[in-house]
């Protein structure tokens, strides 16, 4: 599908809700899609002339016939048809409330719904009836600089709320699965989820993403997430093995008074992953914790974009991304600390580390730091390179073989970022399959 | 006799929040005192306001240094007359030996006086000397001024100061804090060695632990912004035993 | 006295090498034409394929755009309200001191420029641009024993024609960029140094750029070429009048290091900054890059940056032989209203290269101070190796410093390294430094000079004193 024809889709389905909407009716949801619809014919399909897209080119699959599966919501008919990867994860949550959207089709599991949480469909009624989530839906994903999130944004028919009452500790992590099944035709899907963690509010939020078939997927997820004050909210991203899936996601944090935001972006394949992540420190005392494991091989892709902004004084970031290339693989990291004039007292780390593996895999690392505010500390680290010849050599002299060392030692330098997983099952998984991917499983069992 | 330090009606504050209440002191040269408290009766903000820090404001009373309005005075022209405050925590500088920082000081502070500045060799001798008084590794010279330094070193590096710039007043802000007995024996020894009878000493600490080291001649205790009692070395131990309770009580009911 | 207080009080430290020289000076009319690049080239006497290849290079700019990506902000620059050439009239042919201009030398006093014998005898050889002639060349002779070839531009080509046409453009092509292009067809002058196989020059090479004549775009070309076994150390300093209208600077600079052969290249700019309401000041748009062409071969690069309202600069390596090493070290201060983005790329291509990157940024008053740095280790770049530091300082609270780093990795045995903080001079630490006697003025000095050291080390002595005290004057009255 070319630019033209997903201009000519958007443009489409934007007509169609203006026409069955009356005028006045068609409220926020309506602007916003004649807004995302306006930024994404705008800023057309980034090319890697555009600083942001550099490394990251969409041109090789954009140009697809994509059948576009437009999010809606559906029954709980579809359950057992539920691919391993995603049965896996689920299993490894333990108890844990399920949001399926298969084919865009939404499908929540409310049996183990705990009280205070609501799990909502997101209709133009809810948005003009609920001031709190017009308030929310729109204001923090990059719409106007992000051309796939202009996309998503023109596309906004329907999606889902998850709203965490006052106080409330959610228990059971909430497992959003995006999966499609299609195996034959080019598929599009614009998921959308806003969550909402109300004042206190405690929530784990794992996502994973899941291609069945052959053929394409481009997966354009949008993920907003308002973090209240003094409210925590873990967030888990996990991109599948699937060679045939194009994740192009965006998630979005504002962050306020004595709120924490975690995430995970953990990518143990992917044959074309793009994770942007907005993190906005926007009252003091707010925090974000940002961690990215990447493990890549043959010829898969992943760019991890973060931006934190450092809105205003007392907050304080940390983002510790790691790669490790094999193959004839790609990393990407381009993170960004932005300290705003006003926000004084600013801390804020970033490091970004790299293993390559093979002679075929690349990095390409863009860590910076944009500061405008005096008293702060802030600093960035980043290195590439190979599994310390030294610390090699010692394995050997204690009668490890070379390979063995090698492949302990790599597993070593990731488990670092994997340990931060406070979900013990989604922890013990994750080990597995890096483990798995680097050959050393048969080693650590 | 004049004495070195008269310090009257002092009240001061931070953030529109007063701390100090009305301290008056005096100190004679010669003199050790001990300013003794519970956290956050005002002890660090006594030292504080003493060096000129900007971040109190002065609301009434005065303190008189040698016959000059101290609080008249920026903070480099109090360290130049002769006041030293030792630091409860040593700010560390990138990339500025600890040699050049002193060198620099007390070049400044001789300007002040009227005289030359030192000769290297003369300095370097000087400092060879006088970083022996705390036990200090010449080493320490060519490292960037507190940087990486553990805390004993912080204090030590303090001490060491003190004896290059040879002040009048020395203000030692918890300088026993976070030392193990070893540490402290030294860096007594340090303040002790360097005391004379045209000199004073005012030793702000939270335990009687360092009196033992660095015998006072008074010991006053602050509370709420104000100095509640005064005695001699028997206070000290008196509040070891004792604990702050019963001052505070005898305090309030005062008050 | 609060900062702000501190800061209104000393901010009007004025530009202290402000002054016009009234030298009678032949000046080409404003604009830009072909007719222009003929004139120029005709009155250097140049040989026809210098024409040529100015004529070409114009070409090429005409279809270029300004670069807009640097993190600056200028309004734009008329290429028409230019003055392209300008000479002074008395053609100078001089043996001695006594046969100068003495208006030129009253500037070379106000300058503090090292042309007496004294100085020359301290061992500087000076190749002096008073915008864009060559007035004067010290110590030729004593290094054309050495068949050290150390002149203008101009002159290399009547009397090594074969020498420039090698390399010139060969470090930095006529299309490499907007402002290479423009300078590549209208360069006036500039300095030629070569050096023979297994010479190592006895003397710093060194070389005053001032500005002056009033909107006279300066666009010097400097040429280097260290062959075999060689090694030169060359100094770049520059001084400019202060004058209210922006002044365009647009200089090439080529290194070309052959097999282990060393150039030392160190530069302290000091151009008008603009005053403190950010009125005037050089726009600063220079392209340097250096190509360490031979096995074992090093070129490094170390700058102090002070001057300039608007600077956009990446001295650069091009790492092609093996074992070759490429160095930045960089202290970049920006002031007032001064912005800065400035940097470097290494580009490693042989095998067990090297690349080294020491970047202290410091940033006052509303100053804008960015590191832009790219470090490209290329597939066949086996056992690269680089590592970056990239540290800044912030004075004040309504300035900002940028970090841009770019690092691509292409190749698995190499290891590159990158660190960057940003950090301000504290309250604390200035209190701290007041306690001990010392003011706040010169705690500023005692810091920035320390945080600066690991680049000011790197200089030839004479120009780290004066690169010390430049620091300094840079910052005055900006505490806070």
């Amino acid at each position: 599908m070319s630019q033209h024809s997903l201009v000519e889709l958007a443009q489409s389905r934007v007509a169609v809700h203006a026409e069955a909407a009356v005028e006045a009716a068609d409220g926020r949801l309506g602007y916003l899609r004649r807004e995302g619809l306006r930024e994404f014919v705008r800023m057309g399909i980034p090319t890697t002339r555009h600083e942001e897209w550099k490394y990251t080119n969409v041109f090789p699959f954009i140009g697809q016939d994509f059948t576009y599966r437009p999010t809606h919501w559906g029954s709980v008919s579809a359950q057992n048809t539920m691919p391993a990867s995603a049965k896996e994860i689920a299993s490894a949550l333990g108890q844990h409330v399920s949001v399926r959207i298969v084919d865009g089709c939404v499908i929540v599991d409310d049996s183990t719904l705990p009280s205070g949480v609501e799990i909502i469909e997101l209709t133009p009624e809810l948005v003009e009836n609920d001031a709190a989530i017009a308030g929310a839906l729109g204001s923090g994903a990059p719409m106007n600089t992000h051309p796939f999130v202009a996309l998503n944004t023109a596309l906004l028919e329907s999606g889902v709320v998850l709203r965490i009452g006052k106080d409330v500790r959610v228990e059971p992590p909430i497992h959003v699965s995006i999966e499609t099944s299609d195996s034959t035709s080019p598929t599009l899907i614009t998921p959308r989820l806003l969550v909402i963690a109300e004042q206190g509010a405690e929530v784990d939020i794992v996502q994973s993403h899941h291609v069945f078939g052959e053929a394409t997927v481009l997966d354009a997820t949008v993920v907003e997430f308002v973090v209240s004050a003094m409210a925590h909210i873990r967030y888990f991203k996990i991109a599948d093995d699937a060679d045939a899936a194009r994740s192009i996601s965006s998630v979005s944090a504002d962050v306020h008074r004595d709120a924490t935001f975690t995430s995970h972006a953990l990518s143990i394949g992917g044959r074309f992953v793009r994770n942007d992540l907005a993190l906005r420190l926007c009252e003091p005392s707010s925090q974000g914790f940002l961690f990215g494991v990447s493990l890549l091989a043959d010829h898969e892709y992943t760019d991890n974009h973060t931006v934190v902004d450092h809105m205003v004084p007392h907050c304080h970031s940390e983002e510790l991304y790691k790669g490790i290339y094999d193959g004839s693989s790609t990393g990407v990291f381009n993170g960004k600390i932005y300290v705003r004039p006003q926000a004084q007292k600013t801390t804020a780390y970033q490091s970004n580390h790299t293993l390559l593996l093979s002679s075929k895999a690349q990095v390409q690392a863009k860590p910076q730091l944009e500061i405008w505010a005096d008293d702060v500390k802030c600093s960035h680290g980043a290195t590439m390179g190979q599994v310390d010849e030294e610390a090699i050599f010692y394995f050997r002299s204690r009668g490890i073989d070379k390979d063995t060392a090698k492949a302990l030692l790599t597993y070593a330098f990731i488990t670092e970022v994997v340990e931060k997983i406070s979900l013990d099952g989604l922890r013990e998984l994750l080990t597995r399959r890096i483990a798995r991917k680097l050959s050393t499983d048969t080693l650590l069992s | 006799m004049t004495p070195l330090l008269q310090i009257s009606n002092l009240h001061a504050s931070i953030d529109d929040r007063e701390i100090l209440k009305g301290i008056n002191l005096t100190v004679n040269a010669g003199e050790i005192h001990a300013i003794m408290g519970p956290n956050g009766s005002g002890k660090s903000t006594l030292a504080s306001v003493l060096a000129g820090r900007e971040d109190y404001t002065v609301t009434a009373g005065s303190v008189v240094f040698q016959g000059k309005e101290l609080l008249d005075l920026v903070p480099e022209e109090r360290s130049r007359e002769g006041l030293f405050l030792a630091f409860q925590y040593p700010v560390e500088i990138p990339g500025v030996s600890t040699a050049n920082f002193v060198k620099t000081a007390v070049n400044e502070v001789r300007k002040h006086r009227g005289q030359e500045p030192l000769d290297p060799a003369a300095f370097l001798a000087l400092m060879r000397e006088r970083m022996a008084l705390v036990e200090m590794d010449p080493s320490f010279l060519q490292r960037s001024l507190n940087e990486g330094f553990s805390g004993g070193e912080k204090k030590r590096n303090e001490v060491f100061q003190m004896a290059m710039l040879d002040p009048v007043l020395s203000v030692l802000d918890e300088t026993d804090s976070g030392l193990d007995i070893d540490a402290l024996r030294i860096v007594a020894s340090g303040v002790n060695a360097l005391r004379r009878s045209d000199n004073a000493t005012i030793v702000i600490t939270h335990y009687q632990r360092l009196l033992d080291h660095i015998v006072p001649d008074f010991v006053h205790v602050l509370w709420n912004g104000r100095i509640v009692k005064s005695g001699d070395k028997s206070l000290a131990l008196e509040l070891e035993q004792r604990g702050y309770d019963w001052l505070k009580q005898e305090a309030a009911v005062e008050a | 006295m609060d900062q702000q207080t501190i800061l209104d009080e000393i901010v009007g430290s004025d530009y202290k090498y402000g002054f016009t020289s009234n030298i009678e000076q032949e000046l080409l009319p404003k604009g830009l034409n072909e007719d222009v690049i003929r004139f120029i080239s005709d009155r250097k006497n140049e040989p026809e394929w210098m024409l040529e290849w100015r004529l070409k290079a114009f070409e090429q700019w005409k279809s270029m755009k300004e670069p807009m990506w640097p993190n600056v902000d200028y309004p734009p620059v008329d290429f028409q309200d230019i003055i392209y050439w300008a000479a002074p009239k008395k053609k100078p042919e001089l043996n001695s001191l006594d046969e100068v201009d003495p208006e030129i030398l009253a500037t070379f006093e106000k300058l503090g420029i090292p042309l007496e014998e004294q100085k020359v005898l301290a061992g500087v050889a000076v190749d002096f641009v008073l915008d864009s002639v060559s007035v004067k060349t010290t110590f030729q002779d004593k290094l054309a024993e050495l068949g050290i070839i150390f002149c203008p531009i101009s002159e290399a080509l009547e009397n090594h024609p074969e020498l420039v046409r090698k390399y010139i453009g060969s470090v930095v092509p006529t299309n490499d960029n907007f402002y290479a292009a423009l300078n590549s067809a209208v360069f006036s002058d500039g300095s030629f140094v070569y050096i023979p196989k297994g010479v190592r020059c006895p003397i710093e090479l060194s070389t005053y750029f001032r500005i002056n004549a009033r909107n006279t775009g300066q666009f010097e070309r400097t040429l280097i070429i260290a062959d075999e076994g060689s090694y030169v150390s060359y100094l770049e300093g520059c001084t400019a009048p202060q004058r209210d209208e922006n002044q365009l600077h647009a200089a090439v600079v080529e290194l070309v290091a052959h097999d282990r052969a060393e150039i030392k290249y160190s530069t302290v700019q000091n151009w008008f900054p603009g005053d403190k309401d950010g009125k005037g000041g050089i726009y600063n748009f220079v392209t340097k890059r250096g190509i360490c062409a031979g096995v074992d071969s090093k070129i490094s690069w170390t700058q102090v940056e002070t001057g300039s309202a608007i600077t956009w600069k990446y001295p650069s390596v091009v790492l092609k032989g093996d074992n070759s090493i490429g160095e930045f070290y960089s202290v970049a201060v920006t002031n007032n209203k001064q912005q800065a983005d400035t940097g470097t790329k290494m580009i490693h291509i042989g095998r067990n290269t090297r690349s080294r990157i020491v970047s202290k940024g410091i940033s006052a008053g509303v100053s804008q101070n960015s590191y832009r740095g790219l470090v490209k280790v290329l597939p066949v770049a086996q056992g690269a190796r680089n590592f970056s530091q990239c540290d800044s300082l912030l004075i004040g609270d309504a300035c900002g410093a940028h970090t841009f780093p770019y690092l691509e990795v292409a190749n698995n045995s190499a290891t590159v390294e990158h660190e960057a903080t940003t950090s301000k001079i504290g309250e604390d630490m200035l209190f701290y430094c007041n306690q001990r006697g010392i003011d706040t003025e010169a705690a500023v000095a005692l810091i920035v000079n320390g945080y600066a050291r690991e680049v000011l080390n790197q200089l030839p002595m004479e120009f780290a004193v004066e690169a010390q005290k430049l620091l300094a004057i840079s910052l005055e009255g900006s505490v806070g």
